[in-house]
């Protein structure tokens, strides 16, 4: 069985620089605002000094259900506080319409030490209004990972509490999904409305290909939740690599899979199984071929109980023309190196399609 | 209420920061986050095509650098410059440094002293607009460069359309051209000048104002080297004559001009009588006042002018949202920035001012806004828009 770990702590990743620097690094704000722009109904209000204003207003633009303002603070604001005021801007926000704010107090209010927090605390929302609060400071030498896990943990774990009903749908989360066919799957970068976060919630399977979800998924799942973690087919830059290098080599836990480990299962099963000959009995016989033609094995013989539409159709898609098909068992004579019996109910007890491939492949390597 | 929807005016650090990108062969660093620098330095390729020219460094500061007060980086910082041979080092203002107290002003004065190099602070608080960055960027660099006349005086300075004005090329290159008949230039701000050209700056027999954020190092100038100054913007051809009559002129000149633009001039006076729309500017002073002027005096026809900066006399002021707010409804006109026009949907070919939201091809060869060819333009624009149901 693969290895199971627990993120217990995220290791921060310094930000490297000489005395000097001539093409900086971006501020936590802009990641945030551009991210901020997925929710059609999020609006946001940044709270900082002129060059904050002024250039957040060139990265978001306010529609009719966002509003998008920015808080500039003098030196009056700094020396005497202005938590007054930003709970009358918040109040004014709301009274405009907007229903999920998230308040972004950029450097100078967190060098000020102005608690903002604060202010959240004194508002009396509605049933269907959200705030939010995250703190974007840029003197802290996170890495830009870290404040949008940030983002996404204060996004979907500070949405107002609802009873949840866990179903088991699977929750997918990428920015460029690859998986698109499959049933009962809500894909995160498609949630456009704050309220359907809660769709993600009821979730008891998590597809994550991005280590900036992780921290927010693991929030809100409980122990019968599963978090698979698969980065194998981005095209990882260093800085992602070494991240989630930090988030895997952290402590175990029970509900965290990282798909990698499972890449290896997978090579282990194609060495141990390449030039022989392999029949397989089981009445999911036709998938377990197609999956082992994928890591370029073919089967020589495959006995199923019966052969309905949906088998014939993956019999169909075998490459091997010299494939016998038998559909009981003493039928033929097995002359084969491996003879590989699994019980296919075990791995159809899976839902996520990771995971069935990962229970296979165990059962694989138990039967060689 | 603080609260920015829209837009706002730029503040003094990044004008700072842009005027002094412009330079050539002075280095510029920023002790602050590099988050400021970063969006800086990306806004300059709206402004003009001299970015690349920058040599504009941040060192970053950090949690540890805010909390004890540690200065290490910019001393290092400068260190790694001055063997870069710049002609001068500026470290710019910051906000975290003002929030904290830090003296960059003393820092630079310890570092010039170690280096035996021109390494400057202009200072800028933290509530400064950009219009104030603009005239203590000036006011500093003359302050500090200027020391002596070194040749006769002659010709003329021009002293205004900051390179983070709208279209600056365009008019700074007409006004020179039409000056350039009586006098020729000694000192162009929106050139790409280096620390050697602002030298020459005493140099010049009047200085030509153009923006007032210059006004005040122009009054220095006149204390301290008695070169008498001018503040013309000439919108529109009354006042273009006028200005030009000021700074002596050929009367032929004016009079070719006259008879060449005569007939447009009445018949877009005939079109405003006619079609009589409202027309509203909101811009900053030097535009403002420029575009009334215009259409009182050649057209006598009254327009809304608002001003978008504080402290200037008979004129109204409002902040960006305040304007758009409450020109919502509006059915005429708009003479604005960007951002105003495209909030309220009019037609942006009415560009005027900064700031902007789009990119822009900046160039010298556009269509200037100023002088005789800038009120052709104008009338063009606005002929063709008020005939275009005809």
């Amino acid at each position: 069985m693969s290895k199971i770990f627990k993120i217990k702590n995220i290791k921060k990743t310094k930000i490297l620089s000489e005395n000097i620097v001539e093409f900086a690094e971006h501020c936590p704000m802009d990641f945030i605002l551009e991210n901020s722009l997925y929710f059609k109904d999020l609006s946001t209000l940044v709270i900082g000094t002129n060059e904050c204003t002024f250039y957040s207003r060139l990265i978001v633009k306010s529609t009719d259900k966002a509003l998008h303002y920015a808080y500039m603070l003098d030196d009056r604001d700094i020396i005497f506080g202005c938590n007054d005021k930003i709970i009358t801007c918040i109040k004014q926000m709301l009274n405009e319409g907007a229903k999920n704010i998230i308040i972004l107090p950029t450097c100078i209010p967190n060098v000020a030490g102005l608690n903002i927090d604060e202010c959240i605390e004194q508002i009396d929302i509605k049933d269907d209004e959200n705030l939010f609060f995250l703190s974007i400071p840029h003197f802290k030498n996170l890495s830009t990972l870290d404040d949008i896990s940030n983002y996404y943990d204060v996004i979907i774990n500070n949405y107002k509490k609802t009873t949840i009903k866990k179903t088991n749908n699977i929750a997918f989360y990428a920015h460029n999904p690859k998986i698109t066919c499959i049933d009962n799957v809500i894909q995160f970068d498609k949630i456009q409305n704050i309220k359907d976060l809660s769709n993600i919630k009821e979730c008891k399977y998590h597809l994550v290909f991005s280590p900036i979800y992780v921290k927010a998924i693991q929030n809100f799942c409980n122990e019968n939740d599963k978090i698979f973690v698969n980065m194998s087919c981005l095209n990882m830059n260093d800085i992602e690599q070494k991240y989630l290098d930090t988030l895997i080599k952290a402590e175990e836990s029970l509900n965290i899979f990282y798909v990698e480990k499972n890449l290896k299962n997978e090579n282990e099963v194609a060495n141990k199984l390449s030039n022989k000959n392999i029949a397989i009995i089981s009445n999911g016989a036709d998938e377990i071929a197609l999956y082992l033609e994928s890591l370029g094995i073919y089967t020589k013989i495959i006995c199923l109980n019966e052969i309905n539409e949906r088998k014939k159709i993956n019999l169909k898609k075998i490459k091997n023309r010299d494939l016998q098909i038998a559909l009981k068992e003493e039928n033929f004579e097995l002359d084969c190196d491996i003879v590989l019996k699994i019980d296919f109910s075990k791995i159809k007890e899976e839902i996520c399609p990771i995971a069935k491939i990962n229970r296979l492949n165990q059962m694989i390597l138990e039967k060689i | 209420m603080p609260l920015v929807k829209h837009t706002c005016i730029l503040g003094a650090r990044s004008a700072i920061y842009q005027n002094l990108s412009h330079i050539k062969n002075i280095a510029i660093i920023d002790f602050s986050t590099m988050g400021h620098h970063v969006y800086n330095r990306g806004f300059l390729s709206r402004l003009s095509n001299f970015d690349e020219n920058a040599n504009a460094y941040t060192t970053h500061i950090s949690q540890t650098d805010i909390s004890l007060g540690d200065t290490t980086k910019i001393y290092k910082g400068v260190e790694e410059l001055v063997k870069k041979d710049y002609d001068a080092i500026f470290i710019m203002p910051s906000s975290i440094a003002s929030v904290i107290g830090l003296d960059l002003q003393s820092i630079a004065l310890d570092l010039s002293q170690i280096h035996k190099k021109a390494i400057l602070h202009v200072n800028a608080g933290l509530n400064d607009d950009y219009y104030q960055g603009n005239e203590t960027f000036l006011y500093e660099i003359v302050k500090n460069f200027c020391i002596d006349i070194t040749s006769q005086k002659e010709g003329f300075n021009l002293l205004g359309n900051f390179i983070n004005e709208y279209n600056f090329y365009a008019d700074s290159n007409e006004i020179k051209k039409i000056l350039s008949l009586t006098s020729s230039p000694n000192f162009i701000l929106s050139d790409e000048n280096s620390i050697k050209d602002f030298q020459k700056i005493p140099n010049a027999k009047i200085n030509i104002v153009t923006s007032f954020e210059a006004l005040k190092t122009a009054k220095f100038l006149e204390k301290k080297f008695k070169t008498p100054y001018m503040y013309l913007r000439p919108y529109g051809f009354k006042n273009t004559s006028e200005a030009l009559k000021k700074v002596n002129t050929k009367q032929d000149y004016l009079d070719k001009m006259h008879k060449l633009y005569k007939n447009n001039l009445i018949q877009m006076k005939n079109i405003l009588l006619h079609v009589k729309p409202e027309i509203s500017v909101f811009a900053k002073y030097d535009i403002a006042k420029g575009f009334h002027d215009f259409f009182k005096n050649d057209f006598k026809y009254d327009i809304e002018t608002i001003c978008e900066n504080k402290k200037q006399e008979n004129f109204i002021y409002m902040n960006y949202d305040e304007y758009i707010q409450s020109h919502q409804n509006f059915k005429g006109i708009i003479f604005s920035c960007d951002t105003v026009l495209k909030a309220l949907g009019k037609n942006r070919a009415f560009e005027i001012d900064n700031p902007t939201r789009g990119w822009k091809m900046v160039n010298p060869l556009s269509l200037p806004l100023v002088g005789f060819k800038g009120a052709m333009n104008i009338i063009k624009l606005l002929s063709d828009e008020l005939l275009k149901d005809m």
